[in-house]
């Protein structure tokens, strides 16, 4: 054993390299700034919605299905409910469960993410509870959305709360597979062998270095299942499992006026109609947007 | 998360005891798409902070996942394995014993390029285990990094960039080094750690290794492909074939008088790279 080896190299202090010049920011199209204007609209009128309404939205406030005019700018419903006043109102409630469904499922997603894919290798009961977990997100992927809906309302009724905790259901899966996916190929990376080797416990490990390395794609998915969980909120109204009348929501509304626009009388449907479109249609051109420039 | 934050008692200078840790039969195999793999079977192995042993082998010989069971990150399948005559399991199941361990024995892994957390910088990465492990608080563990890092010849004001802001592979392996030599362990192991190194930073990593071991009366447990590295920092040599050991002993008697047919085959490997005449005695 000698050491007739090279000696050492000098001190070096190499400058860092340069990093790869960022792409100039693309300007921001008109259709971006409408799409930012409209969605910002919807939620300020979710904010204040009610306190705008020109008339009671919960009440019978003149003679039934009348066409829009200066007393009922959306015209009345088939019970004498004002159309425009219910479908401002019906905008806190459709934005309300989306936003908070969307936060649900995000955490929950990312947590389970997290536990499966972090245990779904390992041998012995963990594993095999990760693994059938993972499993259980498949089939949860599988079976079509408003199905799921439809059993979560159906065994625990319908209220805000319910709807919430029913959509959160059905988009907790997206976020989950999207952490797991980033989970596994993080799982292997030298770097938590050295947080281990550094004497952090298991758990600190995975809440210090594997979940900021993997929750980026679910983070960016939030906008998509946001968009995703208003459609769902009226679909299930549109079914008739959403929430009871006379709460405004446009999903119910929607489903209430369709067989008056069937005969002609199209604003009972078309106000509620509009708000979700203008809404999903905004949300999801931002979501292209921001997407597209961050991942592309 | 309270229990987390706890730390041990300032200790700069640490314990310069005997530390030893023993397998006895180890086994590991591996499942890769239904098909049973082998890594290591029924090898026996002691370290400690008094001796010098290198692995040689080709790759997928067992040499790295009997470096990763040495040092707890990997638990075999079958055999012993004691730290300082206690089983090795009760130690990293308490946080006392865990942090003993680690303080004791560190691991330099051999891929640089996912050592570190992209997302932190370089002085995260090597002053977490001096405030985890030594219980420094964060000036003082700052300062232990720089005295670290100046020792490996590295501008301390680097450790203030992130992994991909460092160039080459050699600067990320002196400050993986760094974060092994940061808490002075008894016991360093090395896997691979020149492997993916030009010839000229291999030697300089070589040196900062060997300085280590011979100033702190410090164990080594080296890996390697190469007899050359390995012979330069070891006493003794252990040669993997398939995951036993085939051959092992003093590193003149390995390099002068391989017994084994696949030591002989590796030896002569060596000799006709034109490498072996660097280190040879």
């Amino acid at each position: 054993m000698t050491s007739t080896l090279p000696p050492p190299a000098a001190p070096t202090d190499t400058p860092a390299p340069p990093t790869a010049a960022r792409r100039p920011r693309p300007r921001l199209g008109v259709g971006t700034w409408i799409a930012a204007a409209l969605l910002g609209l919807v939620l300020l009128v979710a904010v204040i919605g009610p306190l705008i309404a020109p008339h009671d939205p919960t009440g019978v406030v003149g003679l039934p299905s009348r066409p829009p005019s200066g007393e009922h700018w959306g015209g009345t419903d088939s019970t004498g409910m004002d159309v425009f006043s219910r479908t401002l109102a019906g905008t806190r409630i459709d934005v309300a469960i989306a936003v908070f469904s969307t936060l649900l499922a995000t955490a929950l997603g990312i947590v389970v993410g997290l536990a499966v894919g972090m245990n779904e290798s390992r041998r012995g009961p963990v594993g095999m509870a990760a693994r059938g977990l993972s499993r259980l997100l498949d089939l949860l992927q599988a079976i079509p959305v408003v199905i799921i809906g439809l059993v979560v309302v159906s065994f625990f009724g319908t209220s805000t709360v319910t709807m919430i905790l029913a959509i959160a259901v059905i988009l907790m899966p997206i976020q989950a597979r999207l952490t797991r996916t980033e989970v596994l190929r993080v799982r292997g990376d030298a770097y938590l062998d050295a947080a281990r080797q550094a004497g952090q416990h298991e758990l600190r490990v995975i809440v210090k270095h594997v979940l900021p390395n993997s929750v980026r794609p679910a983070l960016l998915n939030v906008s998509v299942i946001l968009g995703i969980s208003i459609v769902l909120t009226a679909a299930l109204g549109f079914l008739g499992v959403g929430l009871p009348p006379p709460t405004p929501e446009w999903g119910s509304m929607i489903a209430h006026g369709a067989g008056d626009a069937a005969v002609g009388k199209w604003w009972s449907a078309g106000f509620p109609a509009a708000a979700l479109c203008i809404t999903v249609a905004s949300a999801s051109v931002l979501t292209h947007r921001f997407t597209v420039n961050r991942v592309g | 998360m309270r229990l987390l934050r706890q730390r041990p008692a300032a200790d700069p200078v640490g314990d310069r005891g005997l530390v030893q840790i023993t397998g006895e039969s180890l086994e590991k195999t591996f499942v890769v798409n239904r098909a049973r793999h082998r890594a290591v079977a029924a090898v026996d192995v002691t370290i400690g902070s008094d001796r010098t042993i290198g692995v040689i082998g080709e790759s997928g010989s067992g040499k790295s996942t009997l470096a990763r069971m040495l040092s707890g990150l990997e638990q075999p399948d079958g055999g012993t394995l004691d730290y300082n005559g206690v089983p090795l399991g009760h130690h990293l199941a308490s946080q006392t014993g865990r942090r003993d361990f680690r303080r004791a024995v560190q691991l330099v892994s051999q891929d640089v390029s996912s050592s570190f957390d992209p997302l932190r910088t370089l002085r995260d990465a090597v002053r977490t285990p001096a405030m985890v492990l030594c219980g420094l608080e964060s000036a003082a563990a700052d300062q232990r990094v720089d005295e670290v890092l100046e020792t490996l010849q590295v501008s301390p004001a680097m450790a203030d960039r992130r992994p991909h802001e460092v160039s080459g592979g050699g600067q990320r392996q002196r400050f993986a080094i760094a974060r092994a030599l940061v808490v002075r362990p008894r016991v360093l192991l090395c896997d691979e750690v020149v492997s993916a190194l030009d010839v000229s930073v291999q030697g300089a990593v070589l040196n900062m290794l060997k300085d280590y071991v011979e100033q702190n009366r410090a164990g080594l447990f080296f890996v390697s492909h190469g007899i050359p590295a390995t012979a330069f920092l070891v006493d003794e040599l252990i040669v993997m074939q398939d995951g036993e050991i085939v051959e092992r002993g003093s590193t003149d008697e390995i390099v002068d008088r391989p017994q084994h047919e696949y030591t002989r085959f590796l030896v002569a490997a060596a000799r006709r790279s034109g490498r072996i005449e660097v280190v040879a005695s």
